[in-house]
């Protein structure tokens, strides 16, 4: 999303006022408890930072400007609220909750705050995958805006610039997907798991919902199509589609990608991705090596018997 | 100001209005179930007494002090600070970057108010604010001045913008006259500032 909270680089902000030594934390009790709430509903587990971040950034930039810090958390926290069916504006207006619903019970008591404060959330995965870019390599940002929260500011944006240190690899933790998804009209293509956390280059970056936590997700050829074939973006659909349903976990798909794009270059990296899929699909028994093949050959006979301009259909 | 006349004189005036709508969404929360009133207060404590730029003091001195903890730090600053026993929420994934006389390294989040709360607690104002999520990219050597630090033309600035993963920790540069000074005498000399790069040090007094 490139609003107003993406401020990098902007000009006419005004001037800084440091602080004195003795500015309070809070510059008010309910900051304290906005902060609080908002830490203390997370453990319900409904939304995750990037829902969150977007709750927030999608304040309208006149109030975004104007609001102080955490009356814009006050106001993603409603927000974020009201589109899990926590809270309903009437009950946020009374402050009182609806009639007849007996009281829940809140998953983070006193006794664990604690604890899940110093878990935190790790966003790093497994993955037998390499870097994306080597230290030093040519890259250039793509000035990209997806709806939902991005990780790369507006200011990093088309810039030639070189790598100059990589991370381990990370999830972003998918909003988006889950918010676009229900969106016919919007297609989630992400393909920058291997953008980032396996693969060298080469990913249609568009919402990306993957990175290695740089900023930094694409080299220079940035006027390539997102796919050079058409079956490639099909292999790529499938996947997704097939990890949506529950087929296998993102970290069993970066797992099987990594063994295989280790040996695989430029065009060749949805060859890799196609033989990854196989190999988790046949691992999973979700799909038998001699049916595929078998497959393969009745649709190579299809075409053949196709005449031309008549669309090939598979008999069965 | 004078105050609103209502039938009973001697009620209390209530508070701005943003303080009344957290009041009574805290109020519907609780009875709803949602959060657990001490839960509430056990966070607010946390922060604002147990964690805080302190800890992150700690671990700069420990990194000026010890060779082999300076080396842990600067592979790996996640484990190196976790042995200080600081981890967790916003500080999952953590890299120290390291002030000489050549780099001078400046932590910022472009896009909202990403930091390392486990070493440096909450942000200040500042940090969270337009102008200096806008400038610091653009101009760190005029967002520094405002600071009160300027920097040889020679120094290289490097800024370091924080995503919602990744969070950054200045290793300052240890203050010249320091070398018999204990952990604990070179901890009071880094400021919160400084660890995040619009400071320095402290000179030992």
């Amino acid at each position: 999303m490139n609003g107003v909270h993406d401020m990098g680089g902007m000009h006419g902000l005004g001037p800084i006022a440091p602080d004195d030594p003795d500015e309070p934390l809070f510059h008010e009790p309910w900051e304290a408890r906005v902060l609080a709430m908002t830490l203390a509903i997370g453990a319900w587990g409904r939304w995750n930072i990037d829902t969150s971040r977007r709750a927030r950034e999608s304040i309208p930039g006149p109030d975004y400007l104007r609001m102080s810090y955490y009356e814009k958390w006050l106001v993603g926290l409603e927000d974020l609220m009201l589109s899990a069916g926590l809270v309903t504006r009437d009950e946020i207006r009374t402050g009182r909750p609806a009639p007849g619903q007996p009281p829940l019970s809140p998953p983070m008591t006193a006794d664990r705050v604690a604890n899940a404060l110093a878990a935190g959330g790790p966003a790093t995965r497994d993955t037998a995958a390499p870097h994306g870019f080597a230290i030093g390599e040519p890259v250039r940002a793509r000035n990209i805006n997806p709806l939902g929260h991005t990780r790369l500011p507006a200011t990093s944006g088309d810039e030639p610039a070189s790598s100059t240190a990589t991370t381990a690899c990370m999830c972003f933790p998918t909003p988006t997907l889950m918010v676009w998804a229900s969106s016919p009209t919007v297609s989630t293509v992400c393909a920058s798991w291997r953008a980032s956390c396996g693969a060298r280059r080469r990913a249609p970056e568009t919402a990306c919902i993957w990175t290695c936590g740089m900023p930094i997700s694409n080299i220079p050829d940035h006027d390539e199509p997102a796919f050079a074939e058409p079956w490639q973006a099909q292999v790529f659909a499938l996947t997704i589609a097939l990890h949506e349903q529950g087929a296998f976990t993102w970290t069993e798909w970066a797992a099987a990608l990594g063994v295989r794009v280790k040996t695989a270059d430029g065009e060749a990296y949805y060859a890799a991705w196609l033989n990854a899929l196989e190999s988790l699909l046949a691992a999973k028994g979700l799909a038998d090596r001699d049916a595929l093949g078998a497959l393969k050959i009745a649709w190579a006979d299809a075409y053949r018997h196709a005449p031309h301009g008549t669309p090939v259909e598979l008999k069965r | 100001m004078p105050h609103d006349h209502h039938d009973d004189d001697h009620g209390q005036e209530p508070p701005d209005d943003l303080a009344l709508r957290v009041k009574a969404l805290e109020t519907l929360l609780v009875d709803k179930g949602l959060v657990d009133r001490a839960a509430l207060d056990a966070i607010v404590e946390t922060y604002e007494h147990k964690v805080g730029p302190r800890n992150g003091a700690r671990v700069i001195a420990r990194a000026w002090s010890n060779r082999d903890y300076h080396a842990r730090l600067m592979k790996d600053a996640t484990a190196a600070i976790a042995e200080l026993g600081y981890c967790g929420r916003q500080g999952e994934h953590m890299i120290a970057v390291e002030n000489t006389e050549r780099v001078h390294n400046l932590v910022v989040c472009t896009l909202c108010s990403c930091y390392p709360w486990p070493v440096l607690g909450l942000p200040p104002t500042w940090y969270k604010s337009s102008p200096y999520r806008s400038r610091a990219v653009i101009d760190p050597r005029g967002v520094l001045a405002e600071f009160g630090l300027s920097l040889p033309e020679e120094t290289e600035i490097r800024v370091w913008d924080s995503t919602a993963e990744v969070r950054y920790l200045v290793l300052p540069q240890r203050p010249l006259g320091t070398d018999d000074l204990a952990e604990d005498a070179l901890a009071a000399l880094v400021t919160r500032d400084s660890m995040i790069g619009v400071g320095l040090a402290s000179a030992p007094a």
